[in-house]
């Protein structure tokens, strides 16, 4: 192995290329997955939503006595 | 005794160093330059790729940086990608559709960013713990938001930092290693915690920052560049440190 020079055409290269690399722009496909996995996980959330807590039935019920 | 030269003096700087016989073989990166130099909205981007053509690569000095390097500047786009692409997820105009709870979580930490934007000039870039609240929401909600949250980095990460990482490559920067056959000649004693551990405990620098002063120390090369207040305050404040080039801006605030 020897030492690597870089040139300026490097820099150049590397400044390019990553520019390029955080530009990609989405595709339709791209898209397309997102959106259909966030439909399912918009109904999962709902559900989330509709779950009913645990409420005391009077000021002697507590955590501990119904699940010990 | 170290100093801190400004871009503005680094010809009389270089001048002086080949007058008194010193090697000018080359000059270690901080993570920082690299990653201005791959960002081009980045404060500093068009002054340090400026200096680097003109008086680094145009004086035929070669490139050094330390391992750490490689992970800081990945670690730099993964947030800069995950920001820009969950922003852009969120924006009126974007066809995406993501879950309520998830856009909200996204738009709450993205104001917290716009402020940051606005009042102190940050990156537009999300810190870690900003993207762990977000990643948490869609993680912590059912096997259908981690698969989602597992879609969005695969959209938005996958092929970006494969990319980034061959764009690195491409700046050919020799990783300093006393180990390396080829740079026996650069070094005059091995590279070692323990003096890495005694530039941290004589100034309070951070680790990376410590690793870098570290690794000039160890070699003949006279001089690092970085942007980190924190590198030009240690090489103050310890008088054997060597030289830290910095731009003039930076050096003002000193």
């Amino acid at each position: 192995m020897t030492i690597k020079k870089t040139t300026i055409n490097d820099l150049e290269a590397f400044i390019e290329d990553s520019t390029k690399a955080h530009n990609i722009p989405l595709s339709k496909e791209d898209i397309n997955r997102i959106n259909q996995i966030s439909q399912e996980a918009e109904i999962e959330e709902s559900s989330d939503d509709m779950e009913i807590p645990f409420v005391a039935k009077d000021n002697n019920d507590s955590l501990e006595q119904t699940h010990p | 005794m170290g100093t801190v030269v400004r871009f503005s003096e680094f010809d009389s700087y270089l001048f002086n160093l080949k007058n008194k016989g010193e090697r000018v073989e080359g000059t270690i990166l901080d993570a920082n330059i690299i990653i201005t130099l791959s960002f081009s909205p980045k404060k500093f981007h068009t002054r340090v790729s400026e200096f680097i053509r003109n008086k680094i690569l145009a004086n035929n000095m070669n490139l050094y940086s330390t391992v750490n390097t490689t992970q800081e500047f990945l670690e730099f786009h993964r947030r800069l990608l995950l920001t820009e692409g969950l922003r852009t997820a969120i924006h009126p105009s974007s066809r995406i559709k993501l879950p309520n709870k998830k856009r909200s979580v996204i738009r709450a930490q993205s104001s917290i960013l716009d402020a940051r934007e606005k009042n102190n000039g940050s990156d537009p870039v999300f810190y870690d713990r900003e993207i762990k609240k977000i990643r948490d929401v869609f993680c912590h909600s059912g096997p259908i938001g981690m698969k989602l949250w597992k879609t969005l980095c695969d959209i938005y990460l996958r092929k970006q930092l494969q990319l980034e990482y061959k764009a690195l490559q491409k700046l050919n920067v020799n990783y300093l290693s006393s180990y390396k056959t080829e740079m026996e000649d650069l070094f005059h004693q091995n590279i070692t915690w323990e003096s890495a551990i005694d530039i941290c405990t004589d100034v309070g620098v951070g680790f990376s920052d410590a690793m870098i002063l570290n690794a000039l120390q160890s070699t003949h090369l006279p001089f690092s560049i970085s942007l980190d207040m924190d590198i030009a305050d240690a090489v103050r404040g310890k008088s054997s440190l060597k030289d830290v080039v910095m731009p003039d801006e930076l050096v003002d605030k000193l």
